[in-house]
């Protein structure tokens, strides 16, 4: 897989949004990350933020049930044209969206100094991020995406550049001398450029090597069966053919290869 | 802020026992216990099939329960409403909707079995969906009317710590032993102790016995008014006060249950 190659791509679908008239909105990541979270008196620090947002304290949901969305964290060794503290907003901020819920992507771009199997699988569970930040909550569903932004936290300014600050110091926090450089993207608001997204980064998806292709062996060994009589003769052969497709697609879906 | 007494996350307690003996009102007060001392995000798993007693008692009823997502994922693979990529999409939306919501905690019901069908595939499939969403929790608190069996096959593959309640009967006794033996051929369970209930006057019997069966004892709680008063009003158990027997007892041992 040319990941470089994806790069450059989005780098151009960025600016073709950009230019069909899409606002897009480049921030800087701050030097001082904690003088900028209490001027905003937002709290963002490891685990201290725990809390359950209930739905009448939710002022926004990204992505979610019916909302088009994406997350995808890829860490990577390879690259040297990540450009560190880089935020790219592709429509409206926080403070100028109306509805209660939004399509929303996420693209977090990490390139660090090594990269073992466990590192790489640590690195990509965003949802850690979750407990770290003030008034806001991730539900964790794999690829997807589907957060709570309180009302509370939205009156103080909430927005997607403090979004992107605070998810660049928990990474940091967390993963201590392993980060070189960090790049995120926030697509929120529009359905079609979120699909055109997702098809620039099918490959990292569906990219397929031996070691994917044993899990997928591996799961189909896997399933239980209470029943003793053997599949010829199991009068649930098809529910029990068709669930384990489904079971096989979100295993796909929860999986993405090491590049 | 509560405290962290630095947990292995998510950490799944199991409360089984026979019927009867206090389960689904011990599960509760564990509930609010912990919610009240420390700072841990919680979901309880209300896994009685029959009746969702732990929901009613903490007031959390959730719109659908496992059951229905688990029929509903069958007919529309059968019928071919969706395709199998397009529902393993959402299957962990669905799950995530059927949980309940409160500040202290959330909480989901397995529901009652429907309808013919194979379990298996669909039991597997739910199993990873709940691993995926308890990463979200620290801990993960099941009221196990249903058995650890059932619990193994439909919930959880690994459980951590399994509290056995028993009360003051020599029969709770017999079916604490029965459990650890089922215990130790469908969990891989870490810590596993008793908490006696409904302690009145001298159990000397009950301590001898548990001792030579090598049941390790993790508390007492004594027969407690209050909770005779919510089984006979139906009171929620939230209103249990904070200096009832019961609680007391529990805020006494908590700590012990949740380090090992």
């Amino acid at each position: 897989m040319e990941i470089k190659g994806i790069i450059k791509q989005i780098r151009n679908f960025v600016k073709k949004q950009d230019q069909s008239g899409i606002k897009l909105t480049l921030y800087k990541s701050v030097h001082d990350f904690s003088q900028y979270f209490k001027d905003l008196d937002l709290s963002v620090d490891l685990d201290k933020n725990k809390e359950i947002i209930l739905q009448e304290e939710t002022q926004l949901e990204l992505g979610g049930l019916n909302r088009k969305s994406f997350s995808l964290v890829y860490p990577t060794i390879e690259l040297n044209q990540i450009e560190d503290g880089k935020i790219s907003l592709l429509g409206p901020e926080i403070q100028e969206i109306k509805e209660p819920s939004v399509d929303f992507g996420l693209f977090l771009l990490i390139q660090v100094k090594s990269l073992s199997e466990k590192e790489f699988n640590n690195l990509r569970l965003l949802n850690f991020i979750s407990n770290g930040i003030e008034g806001f909550l991730i539900r964790t569903i794999p690829r997807k995406f589907w957060c709570r932004i309180s009302t509370d936290v939205i009156k103080k300014n909430f927005s997607f550049e403090f979004l992107g600050n605070a998810i660049f110091y928990l990474y940091k926090q967390k993963f201590k001398n392993l980060i070189e450089s960090m790049e995120v993207l926030f697509i929120n608001s529009y359905p079609n450029p979120i699909d055109e997204f997702m098809s620039i980064v099918s490959e990292i998806f569906t990219h397929i090597n031996d070691q994917w292709i044993k899990k997928i062996e591996e799961w189909r060994k896997r399933i239980d069966c209470e029943y003793d009589w053997g599949c010829e003769i199991c009068p649930y052969q098809e529910e029990c053919y068709e669930i384990k497709q489904v079971l096989i697609e979100r295993e796909k879906i929860n999986n993405i290869p090491k590049s | 802020m509560g405290e962290d007494i630095g947990l292995k996350k998510p950490l799944i307690v199991a409360v089984v026992g026979k019927g009867g003996v206090g389960k689904t009102i011990i599960t509760a007060l564990l509930a609010l216990t912990i919610s009240k001392n420390y700072d841990y995000k919680m979901l309880l798993i209300d896994a009685d099939p029959a009746h969702p007693h732990l929901s009613n008692m903490v007031k959390l009823i959730p719109k659908r329960s496992l059951e229905k997502i688990r029929i509903d994922v069958i007919n529309k693979t059968l019928k071919k409403e969706k395709t199998a990529q397009n529902l393993a999409e959402f299957i962990d939306f669905e799950v995530y909707s059927a949980i309940a919501e409160s500040k202290e905690f959330s909480l989901f019901s397995l529901g009652q079995p429907e309808g013919p069908g194979c379990f298996c595939p669909s039991n597997t499939l739910l199993k990873k969906v709940i691993e995926s969403i308890s990463q979200d929790f620290d801990i993960l608190l099941i009221d196990c009317e249903a058995g650890l069996e059932q619990i193994n096959r439909m919930v959880i593959e690994s459980v951590d710590i399994i509290l056995i309640i028993t009360d003051i009967s020599l029969r709770s006794i017999d079916t604490a032993d029965s459990i650890r033996k089922s215990a130790k051929k469908f969990t891989k369970y870490k810590k596993l102790g008793i908490i006696i209930n409904k302690v009145k006057g001298n159990i000397d019997i009950i301590i001898e016995k548990l001792s030579n069966l090598q049941l390790p004892i993790i508390g007492q709680i004594p027969e407690d008014p209050n909770i005779i008063e919510f089984d006979l009003l139906g009171n929620s158990i939230i209103d249990i006060p904070e200096n009832a027997p019961s609680k007391m007892a529990i805020n006494q041992f908590l700590k012990d249950i949740l380090s090992f």
